[in-house]
């Protein structure tokens, strides 16, 4: 590889993961205790949390899909 | 082994969610689900790679998704047209077959763009074409190595794997003719967040369907997790990952309670 050209480097940074590992541990935990409220009080999960069941998965797919490095590829055909 | 066991469930993560997002109109940004398909794929190599999405315009090759090339390589080639003697992709794309360079400093099918990828580091690049289900090309898909290198029968068996889940998202974003009969397969086979999101339309989210949509994100994160036990031993985030877990399995638990009492 040519040096100081292209550093291709994995992941992003570990203190970034980290951190927004760590938030949606806490947030999928508050959304697990939420739910079960939800469950015990109206007998279902609202379309609210379930979103943000998905949002978190989302948020945790892109994680460690890399973002850091990302750029907005798509852009381009838009 | 190029590829890890967890690309196939990365992959089918991918198809679900690009599902549920074509089918809703969630998001239909064919780039952003390309970036997603990559990511996952460079995720579960277990060897150092960068992948590249280039989509057919004519006879030109628009740029696709490229999650880790650098920028000014990827202008370069939006828009370069196909032939037989253009680089991997402008070659597979015309031919309609893959084409494997193992070194691009000495292909003579990287004439025109040698100088250009070897400035990038770039030394390998094995492209495959996409097709639609008429066998028409749509795309190609890239893997670049930053070494010179020829693809292994098991690499090659993961490359048709990718592309054949990479076409179908290309054709459902195409197509507000998504065919039916491949969403269904999709949900059927591994869509749990695309059975929430319907569920959710219509307020009525069963035990069973929050079950499944825990079910496979503790499987996510357990394959990140096994990843890193293998690489990366003493992560940082090791920690959180072993937290969300441990919510994702209770979430679960309640879910199954939930469903044995009913």
């Amino acid at each position: 590889m040519a040096s100081g050209v292209f550093n291709p480097g994995r992941g992003p940074r570990p203190a970034h993961v980290e951190a927004e590992m760590s938030a949606i541990a806490l947030e999928l935990e508050a959304l697990v205790d939420h739910m079960d409220n939800e469950w015990r009080e109206a007998g279902k999960i609202s379309t609210e949390s379930a979103q943000r069941l998905k949002d978190l998965h989302l948020r945790f797919d892109a994680l460690f899909g890399n973002p850091g490095q990302s750029k907005p590829s798509g852009e381009r055909i838009r | 082994m190029a590829f890890a066991a967890e690309l196939d469930g990365f992959l089918k993560q991918c198809e679900s969610l690009a599902a549920c997002e074509f089918a809703t109109g969630d998001d239909n940004h064919l780039g952003t689900v390309l970036e997603r398909y990559l990511r996952a794929v460079e995720a579960a190599a277990d060897t150092e790679m960068l992948t590249s999405i280039l989509l057919l315009d004519g006879h030109c090759l628009r740029h696709g998704a490229a999650p880790r090339l650098p920028d000014e390589y990827c202008s370069a080639v939006d828009g370069a047209e196909i032939g037989s003697n253009a680089g991997s992709c402008g070659t597979a794309a015309h031919l309609g077959r893959a084409i494997y360079v193992s070194d691009i400093a000495t292909d003579p099918l990287w004439t025109d763009w040698r100088d250009l990828a070897l400035g990038h580091g770039l030394r390998a690049c094995w492209s495959t074409p996409i097709f639609d289900d008429k066998q028409t090309v749509l795309a190609t898909f890239a893997i670049y190595h930053l070494t010179p290198r020829s693809p292994t029968s098991e690499e090659v068996r993961a490359i048709e794997k990718i592309t054949e889940h990479v076409a179908r998202a290309i054709a459902w974003s195409k197509g507000k003719q998504v065919l039916a009969a491949d969403l269904t397969r999709a949900t059927t086979r591994s869509a749990p967040s695309l059975r929430l999101v319907a569920s959710a339309d219509a307020d009525q989210l069963s035990a069973h369907e929050i079950k499944h949509e825990f079910d496979a994100l503790v499987d996510a994160i357990d394959a990140v997790l096994g990843k890193l036990a293998r690489t990366e031993p003493n992560s940082f985030y090791i920690r959180p990952l072993q937290q969300a877990k441990a919510a994702a399995e209770k979430g679960k638990s309640l879910a199954q309670g939930h469903l044995s009492a009913d």
